[in-house]
């Protein structure tokens, strides 16, 4: 009895040692391994759908040896996790979902690994192409891990097919989803082009997480005919569409920030017609009707806005 | 007591002293050697299906239905599929393929196919439409070859009465503007409608369809990656586009033309008409792509070759204005029909080709020190012939050569470093570099059919006959950041920020800025469950050698002063301090439910703008929140709120800005304040009414948006050359209607699963929306000189019945 005694005090102890910050303690002895590849986990987890579907995917190839059950199984991705296998109540090495708890940590669950930890597991193998950048960018200095948006338990992972994409991005994006609704929008809800069309949400060089190095390049992907370069070129539309467009949705026709007159007279007052105020008496059927009150203001006769390759086109009118 | 006994004791207590999450996990422990080994792998669900079925759509939804093709009303038929397979996980086998298609019975369709052997190979293909419907009511005096409804110069443009282009104010009767007597302006564009003009007027549908087919392939070689793609684009259709033919439109020449204030030459009074632009694109593009990964080194070389080519080169429209007869030297006078056979010629996007070469390299000094480099550089040109400047046979406008031969050097540099030098502090610092360099040549074109052949340095290019200079434009940013963050706690860290950036353009009225932001955050657990962040941001940006009118000036070749109000900046490249806070609260007291808050306010001032965007400020503000009521049921809702503002001022110079001695007119100062409010609603429901049998969704989102304009007026003044006023006058102005959008959207949504595999999917959709925009509603041929589209604002009312079967196997 003392002796049951002191052990269960003697595991208490070393049991809140392990909460202590990683400073304080004596170099920890890797976890071990399992060991018997996918099998030993399906002893337990083949009737959970959750987990079996992961057989369905690219993650659960043996023959490949790049693939984690070409590897060492669940424990390329869920660390050694011995004492899990010895009893249940101990976690994995490495959870995927959950509250944290360090130092180990899991996927998922009641006990989540810290999100570096989580990521560094993915890093094992998917460090190159599109994740070379991702140490230092937004989502990884936020603390997002890569499965707060991936979801590798599942035949077919929602963030990979166009119709559910975005439906992720908005669970923290929500600015850019009241954007979708409105009158003038990208055909995001639509699955026709998505979140992952224009961002690299796993880092990039260029602003804003944009696949390509700048805006005017991302844009010009779908939108070849603007790139020019052209004999007239409109200054703020060759540096950044930006300047007059915003990408995710506007009240305004044509995702324009501000409507023509008035967009327009942010950057052009030249004496004349540039300057004119207009104003209600300017609409259609009003007394002191004005064409550049109506239809598309300015760009009616200056419909080259973007810039033109006409000799006659200097001032976007052909 | 045995040995397992007393370990399962002591393991039970020690799970005592670990968090109180754990012990809800621990209730159940239990030895694992106890179960046979797993010898065959668990019997997957069929993984393949076929959906089909079809749909009614009462109504036509310009809107709701512009990008599926389905904007008409009417039965369209429903298909989606997904087939698939590959070796079985254990039997070392990576063959796979997969062939997936949906919306098959819509324009907006899309397929792809995949095979290959993990690890080795692998091809994809795939096509993707996406249709965009515009409008189904069009007019235009033209079609899509450009040929009139009407015979040449039949339709009659009004004139200014007397001819003056902008009289002297005499009388001083306020409200102002809105008094007619008073105001030969307004009989501008009053002219009197045709009364046969409306009926003669094409009728088209406005659509574009996108198709896009793009092929993958993939080789695996040691560490190394090879990945080739061709993607073709093709795009054709028709979109709204307009012209205008003579010169400003509504304006009738008197003057001698001196200066551009003046009017025009005489007789010269222009028209405008939309038409439907034919489109017929062919995008290009193909990549080759060799990645490097190891633990250490990664490396990505890429090469990209992208060709745009448009198959039409001009649009050219037979002139329906009378603008008047020719005279002896080619220009045209006085009033009378216009010569058939007059064309004005539209240059459409012209063809152009890119190439750029990645190098993108990344390297883990050490586990906790990376560096990363990235390097694109990049050609664009374009070389396409030049459209005629005029389809006046008598005119024969000087030109330097007859096409562009465009050449844009890229260059795009980043290097970063992150590391964290001691447990909990993040470093990273980074410089970037981002340069367009065109180098494509600078000549003086003829902008005008009057045009000479010589510079003319006092004129105006565009009114005077004189020449215009081509500018291209040229920039070079750099951006340099250091960002330091710090974990004080496990769940609360500090992050710090620095990003100090120049920019230099040439032909610029700015042609040097630079700019410092500043940007703390702290991400923090509020208390039990709660996790917040905030942060704050400050940029300071200085336009500091701003030159107004440099641009135009170079553009004339010293010409004429741009009569630019003082101080008046271009806002994208002007002095602005920009302050921005963000804030987020997550609350999840259990795993069943999820709340969270979000809070954005940005604004920008312009300090050196005395006219021009002078302010504008960004808000978002709403909840979400995600919550499983019971293991059948779930729910999500989101509410956002947000409003953006433009505030802006010029002054209004009616005869130029003093530089006129002899002019007569007014300044008026004004102001524009522009909000935007915008509500954002969604509810969702998803209940599994019977396990595995019947699931119904249902989902509910709203939108409205609201446009304000508020218009201010100053006291008229008077300075420079103005002599004839003798009082000052208040300018009444009449407020602008808001522009409004609203939607409403409802849907419910039902699967039966009736037999095994078997499952029968029953849909009704209810979509409702309205847009109200004072620009649009504009009937064609209100006034002949100016023939409008007609177009009217989308109001949609629909209902949705679909029905279809999913069939597993």
């Amino acid at each position: 009895m003392r002796f049951i005694l002191n052990v269960t005090l003697l595991m208490g102890l070393l049991s809140f040692a392990g909460l202590q910050p990683a400073a304080a303690q004596a170099p920890a002895t890797p976890p071990a391994a399992a060991g018997g590849g996918p099998a030993t986990c399906l002893k337990c987890h083949d009737t959970n759908a959750k987990v079996v579907q992961i057989l369905q995917t690219p993650h659960a190839v043996k023959g490949d040896p790049h693939s984690p059950f070409g590897q060492e199984g669940c424990e390329t991705c869920h660390g050694p996790s011995a004492a899990h296998v010895a009893s249940r109540s101990n976690p994995p090495d490495v959870t995927f979902n959950g509250p944290e708890v360090p130092p180990a940590a899991v996927f998922k669950g009641g006990l989540v690994s810290s999100p570096a930890t989580r990521t560094k597991q993915c890093l094992q193998c998917h460090e190159a192409g599109l994740r070379m950048n991702w140490k230092g960018s937004q989502h990884q200095t936020n603390d997002v891990a890569c499965n707060d948006c991936h979801t590798i338990h599942i035949a077919k992972d929602p963030i990979l097919v166009k119709f559910t994409q975005p439906q992720k991005c908005f669970t923290c994006h929500a600015e850019q989803r009241a954007d979708s609704f409105k009158y003038s929008h990208h055909p995001i809800r639509e699955g026709k082009v998505v979140c992952a069309d224009c961002h690299n949400p796993h880092g990039s060089p260029g602003p804003k997480l944009l696949k390509e190095f700048t805006v005017n390049e991302t844009c010009y992907n779908c939108h070849a005919e603007k790139r020019g370069p052209l004999l007239w070129e409109h200054e703020p539309v060759r540096e950044n569409c930006l300047n007059c467009h915003t990408p995710h949705g506007s009240t305004q026709a044509r995702l324009l920030i501000q409507r023509p007159p008035y967009l327009c007279q942010e950057c052009h007052a030249n004496g004349g017609h540039q300057s004119q105020i207009l104003a209600g008496q300017n609409l259609a059927g009003q007394l002191a009707a004005n064409v550049r009150m109506m239809a598309r203001g300015c760009v009616n006769c200056h419909s080259q806005v973007h810039g033109s390759n006409s000799p006659n086109g200097a001032f976007f009118t052909r | 007591m045995t040995i397992v006994r007393s370990l399962k004791a002591i393991l039970a207590a020690s799970v005592c002293l670990l968090p109180l999450q754990a012990l809800a996990q621990s209730s159940d422990s239990f030895d694992v050697g106890d179960k046979p080994a797993v010898t065959t792998a668990p019997p997957a669900p069929p993984q393949n299906w076929v959906t089909f079925g079809g749909q009614y759509q009462s109504g036509r939804s310009d809107y709701l239905n512009r990008f599926t093709g389905a904007a008409a009303p009417g039965f369209y038929g429903l298909g989606d599929f997904h087939l698939g397979g590959r070796d079985a996980w254990d039997s070392g086998g990576t063959q796979y393929w997969s062939l997936d298609g949906k919306d098959m019975g819509f324009d907006s369709r899309s397929f792809t196919g995949k095979v290959g052997q993990q690890g080795t190979w692998g091809l994809s293909f795939s096509y993707d439409g996406i249709p965009y419907e515009a409008s189904d009511n069009f007019h235009s005096v033209w079609n899509s070859s450009g040929a009139s409804a009407v015979p040449p110069g039949s339709i009659a443009l009004n004139n200014y009465a007397g001819g003056v282009k902008y009289p002297a104010i005499t009388t001083v009767t306020p409200p102002f503007l809105t008094n007619p007597a008073s105001l030969p302006i307004a009989a501008i564009f009053f002219p009197a409608p045709s009364g046969t003009l409306a009926g003669s007027l094409f009728d088209s549908n406005l659509s574009l369809q996108r198709d896009i087919f793009t092929g993958t392939g993939k080789y695996q070689w040691g560490d190394w990656t090879i990945t080739g793609t061709i993607r073709h684009e093709h795009k054709s259709g028709y979109q709204a586009n307009s012209l205008e033919i003579g010169g400003t439109v509504g304006l009738t020449g008197t003057g001698s033309g001196a200066s551009r204030n003046n009017p025009p030459a005489a007789g010269l009074t222009s028209g405008l008409g939309y038409f439907a632009q034919p489109i017929d694109y062919d995008t290009d593009r193909y990549d080759l792509n060799a990645a490097y990964g190891n633990e250490r080194l990664q490396i990505q070389i890429g090469y990209m070759f992208s060709n745009f080519k448009d198959n039409l080169t001009e649009f050219n429209a037979q002139n329906p204005f009378a603008l008047g007869a020719l005279n002896a030297g080619g220009s045209f006078t006085g009033a009378g029909a216009t010569p058939a056979g007059i064309t004005a010629p539209y240059s459409l996007p012209p063809s152009n080709t890119a190439h750029q070469v990645k190098v993108l390299f990344g390297y883990n000094v050490n586990p906790t020190t990376r560096v990363n480099a990235n390097f694109a550089y990049g050609l664009q040109m374009q070389n396409a012939s030049y459209v005629g400047g005029t389809g006046d046979p008598a005119a024969n406008p000087y030109e330097p050569r007859s096409s562009f031969n465009g050449l844009v050097e890229t260059f795009f540099g980043n290097v970063a470093l992150v590391t964290q030098p001691m447990p909990k502090l993040d470093l990273r610092f980074s410089y970037t570099i981002d340069e367009r360099d065109n180098q494509s040549p600078s000549n003086a074109y003829a902008v005008d059919t009057r045009s000479g052949g010589a510079l003319n340095a006092g004129g105006d290019c565009g009114f005077t006959g004189g020449l215009c200079v081509n500018l291209p434009f040229s920039f070079e940013h750099q951006t340099l950041t250091a960002e330091a963050g710090y974990r004080i706690l496990p769940q609360t860290k500090v992050t710090l920020n620095d990003t100090f950036e120049t920019t230099y353009r040439n032909y610029a009225d700015a042609s040097f800025v630079t700019s410092n932001t500043i940007t703390a955050k702290v991400r923090t657990q509020l208390g039990d469950d709660v996790f917040g962040s905030l942060s704050y941001s400050h940029q300071d940006r200085n336009a500091n050698n701003y030159a107004n009118g440099n641009t135009w000036s170079l553009m004339t070749n010293g010409g004429v002063n741009p009569d630019t109000p003082t101080a008046f900046l271009m806002y994208f490249e002007a002095s602005r301090k920009h302050d921005e806070v963000k804030a987020t609260v997550d609350y999840s007291p259990t795993h069943a439910l999820s709340t969270t808050w979000m809070f954005k306010y940005s604004n920008d001032v312009y300090p050196q703008s005395q006219n021009g965007l002078r302010n504008n400020f960004n808000f978002a503000t709403g909840p979400d929140v995600s919550w499983d009521i019971s293991p059948s049921l779930t729910a999500h809702g989101f509410y956002t709120f947000q409003q953006v503002y433009y505030e802006q001022s010029s002054l209004y110079s009616s005869a130029g800005n003093g530089t006129c001695a002899t002019c007569t007119g007014y300044y008026v100062p004004w102001t524009a304040k522009t909000t935007d409010n915008v509500h954002t609603l969604g509810v969702t429901l998803d209940w599994q009414a019977i396990a595995d049998v019947l699931k119904i969704s249902f989902n509910y989102n709203f939108s409205y948006g609201d446009t304000g304009y508020a218009l201010g007026d100053g006291m008229a003044v008077i300075g420079g050359g103005l002599t004839s006023q003798s009082t000052a006058a208040a300018l009444t102005l009449q407020n602008l209607p808001d522009v409004t959008s609203m939607l409403n959207m409802i849907s419910i949504r039902g699967e039966y699963t009736f037999r095994p595999n078997w499952t029968m999917i029953f849909g009704y959709a209810f979509e409702r929306f309205s847009y109200k925009d004072f620009m649009n509603d504009v009937s064609p041929t209100q006034y002949a000189n100016a023939i409008m589209p007609g177009t009217l604002n989308p109001n949609d009312s629909v209902h949705v019945f679909g029905l279809g079967m999913r069939v597993r196997f």
